[in-house]
């Protein structure tokens, strides 16, 4: 089922949450709404669901404008953040419910049940109450009862949050699978990026109410369109310098990087990520000093601080696992990629198309 | 100085331990509560044992303990039960059956109203308002001054209401919300019941319906209606709305988020609400003493019936009022067991 939105508003008194957000989702699509905390993810996930009308835009589920009509027809089932368990029925009338209301036959019921009370692991829990779960498992139930009725649309608002990490890579997986091999519609929020990238066909990156970039998960990584979507999107975060570029190349007090191709510009901000620099001896383009060294076990973070424009920054460097120094050595850092980023200031808009893929 | 009355408070008010009180805090606290026992118990017991006295051991009272003091006797027992026989049973019958169907009807539609008014947001127009009461204002006028037929009263009214409200009442875009609504159903609750029993007397007398268990149910119904919407909202308003948001999305309409969502998880409050009510009408006396003369009189005339012109016949005023206080004892017994805490627990995050 495909989904539509145009010109999503929403408003809540004065403040507005959601600014105009225009997304369209193709069938079978798994879409991620990726944002930090407050951005109107889950303020967006609700006016699909028709929990919530929009103050301004059209809704649009098979080509068809839902905008006014009752959740209970729009064929959804949620996924809530705050997983909204029945507290007065056990697991397994928790999800039986949905088919309960759909008047399925109690044999079929009882099968659908343990079907998916065995996709999320809690098939031994099915008697008990969710005041006797972990927040792990109620978050499990709440996904079981979202799985167990085959819907047209899934709408899961950071549906693992509340699970272990080992957990939550196995229950990712098997999200994944499930999903293609339901080929149900999704639309996944959460603010982990890790989730977004392995899940996503596609992410829309979200900040303040307004879609940053919408494009698939390498593309993301890769051709970020805006500072925030460069920032927000990585781990550790891309290392930004600012300065300018004069006579094609960008320049500040701790880097010089070629740029030929560049008009001249004032106010630029240079973005690398830690894996495309290297500390080497000498011949970098970006004179550092080391700050601190945390060995991860496979490879080396390396944090440098420069000398910028206002005050001393960081950068952050992936090493390997055998890299060697002390904190105040001095060095330098070259850039070993293509993917260098220049972001004007002003609009943070990207100034340069990055060429790696 | 209010420091000092905070921690008082403090220490009257924290949850004690007899355990680990001090012999004098002990003795202090079991004295208090044997006090307490004893104002209310000791009515019951007198009760009790009066339902036993002959006539002469009340007027010559006060005797206390039956086989020492006095020598207990059935008499009254026995008139209240062989003599008066079908005279008795009928208006316990009315009682039990005009009780419990009002209160059912008078927490149900209470309920439903308490969740409407917690989850549905309304938003009447003040100007409607006012042309409703204004047009029913004429109406009445026209009907009983003027002396109109009342068909064509009526039609004058409700065609210059939908004038007004079409035309003039976009004017008064005030509107009322949902608190108001509550207030006004409480008001109804607030106006000693005296000042509406007449009105209430001559409208069934007027539909042929006094003496009998309808009228007397549904004024029941009708005047216990405020306290169950005013409870249950309390009770509602508590309940997480993602849980009636998922049950949507799970595909139940409203009612059946009410009755298998909300209800069950409002049944302390259901429970006390009930509990409330049932005891209300079950010792209601002004409006039954109005609505019903034989048929349908209750047990609350049927004691003060007792005081007639022999003067007060407190023997069987004692049965009777002993005889009383066994159903309700076994409503709160069947009715506290569905008051267990934590009902909520588990619903949503943190
Ligand atoms: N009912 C409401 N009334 C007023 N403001 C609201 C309401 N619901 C949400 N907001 C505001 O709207 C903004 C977006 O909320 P939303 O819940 O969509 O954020 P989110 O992206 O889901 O965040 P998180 O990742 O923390 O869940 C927040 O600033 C929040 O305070
Ligand atoms: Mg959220």
């Amino acid at each position: 089922m495909s989904v539509k939105l145009t010109g999503i508003r929403k408003s809540y008194g004065s403040t507005e949450v959601v600014k105009g957000v225009d997304l369209t989702i193709e069938e079978g699509q798994f879409l991620v709404l990726l944002g930090p905390s407050g951005c109107g993810k889950t303020t967006l996930l609700r006016v699909i669901a028709g929990l919530e009308t929009a103050s301004a835009g059209e809704v649009y589920i098979q080509g068809q404008e839902v905008t006014n009509v009752l959740p209970k027809y729009r064929d959804i089932a949620m996924v809530f953040q705050s997983y909204a368990l029945y507290p007065h029925m056990s697991v397994a009338e928790n999800i039986g419910y949905p088919l309960l209301m759909r008047k399925m036959p109690t044999p079929e019921r009882e099968k659908a049940v343990l079907e998916a009370a065995k996709a999320v692991h809690l098939e031994d829990y099915l008697q008990r109450y969710p005041k006797q779960l972990s927040g792990g498992q109620r978050q499990r139930v709440a996904l079981a009862r979202a799985m167990v009725r085959r819907p047209k649309l899934f709408l899961m608002d950071e549906p693992l949050s509340n699970l272990d990490a080992q957990l939550r890579s196995q229950m990712r997986a098997e999200l994944k699978h499930l999903q293609k091999k339901l080929a149900v519609t999704t639309v996944y929020v959460t603010h982990d990026q890790i989730e977004a990238m392995t899940l996503a066909d596609k992410v829309a990156v979200i900040n303040q109410g307004v879609v940053q970039q919408l494009a698939p998960p390498r593309e993301i990584y890769n051709n970020p369109a805006n500072l925030f979507v460069a920032s927000f999107v990585g781990s550790p975060q891309m290392n930004f310098i600012r300065g300018a570029i004069k006579g094609g190349v960008f320049r500040s007090e701790a880097c010089e990087y070629d740029c030929a191709e560049m008009s001249d510009q004032a106010g630029v901000i240079l973005g690398v990520r830690p894996e495309d620099i290297t500390i080497v001896d000498a011949g970098g383009q970006i004179s550092a000093e080391i700050y601190s060294i945390e060995l991860t076990g496979d490879e080396t973070i390396v944090t440098c601080s420069i000398e910028d424009e206002r005050a001393t920054a960081q950068i952050v460097v992936r090493m390997n696992a055998d890299f060697e120094s002390q904190m105040g050595a001095k060095v330098s850092i070259k850039i070993t990629s293509s993917r260098v980023y220049l972001f004007d200031k002003h609009s943070e808009l990207r100034l340069r198309v990055g060429e790696a893929v | 100085m209010s420091l000092a009355t905070r921690s008082l408070w403090q220490r009257i008010s924290e949850p004690k331990n007899l355990q680990s009180m001090s012999p004098l805090n002990k003795v202090f606290t079991y004295s208090i509560l044997f006090v307490w026992s004893f104002v209310v118990l000791f009515p019951l017991y007198w009760l009790f044992v009066t339902s036993f006295k002959l006539p002469i051991h009340v007027s010559d009272g006060p005797y206390y303990i039956p086989f020492i003091d006095f020598e207990p006797s059935l008499h009254a027992w026995k008139y209240i039960f062989i003599d008066l026989g079908q005279d008795t049973l009928r208006p316990y019958l009315n009682s039990i059956i005009i009780a419990s169907i009002s209160t059912v009807l008078a927490v149900f539609i209470g309920s439903m109203s308490a969740y409407a008014l917690t989850r549905i947001e309304y938003k009447p127009k003040l100007g409607s308002i006012i042309g409703f009461i204004g047009a029913v204002g004429l109406v009445v006028y026209l009907t009983v001054a003027i002396g109109m037929q009342w068909q064509l009263s009526l039609s004058i009214g409700a065609a210059l209401f939908v004038i007004f409200v079409l035309s003039f009442s976009r004017h008064f875009s005030r509107t009322l919300g949902n608190n108001d609504i509550l207030f006004w159903i409480i008001s109804q609750r607030i106006m000693p019941p005296v000042v509406s029993v007449l009105p209430i007397y001559i409208m069934f007398q007027q539909l042929g319906l006094l003496d009998t268990h309808f009228a007397l149910i549904v004024t029941y119904m009708a005047v216990n209606l405020p306290i169950a919407v005013w409870l249950m909202r309390d009770f509602f308003a508590k309940i997480p709305v993602e849980l009636e948001e998922s049950a949507m999305l799970d595909g139940a309409s409203r009612m059946r988020v009410f009755l298998t969502i909300y209800l069950p998880l409002a049944k302390p409050g259901l429970a006390a609400t009930t509990m409330l009510i049932l005891i209300l009408s079950w010792n209601e006396y002004l409006l039954a003493l109005f609505l019903s003369t034989v048929d349908a009189q209750t047990m609350p005339l049927m004691v003060a019936a007792q005081n007639a012109t022999r003067g007060p016949q407190w023997w069987y005023m004692s049965v009777l009022i002993v005889v009383m206080i066994i159903p309700v004892l076994i409503a709160a017994g069947f009715i506290g067991k569905l008051i267990n805490k934590g009902q909520l627990a588990g619903a949503v995050k943190g």
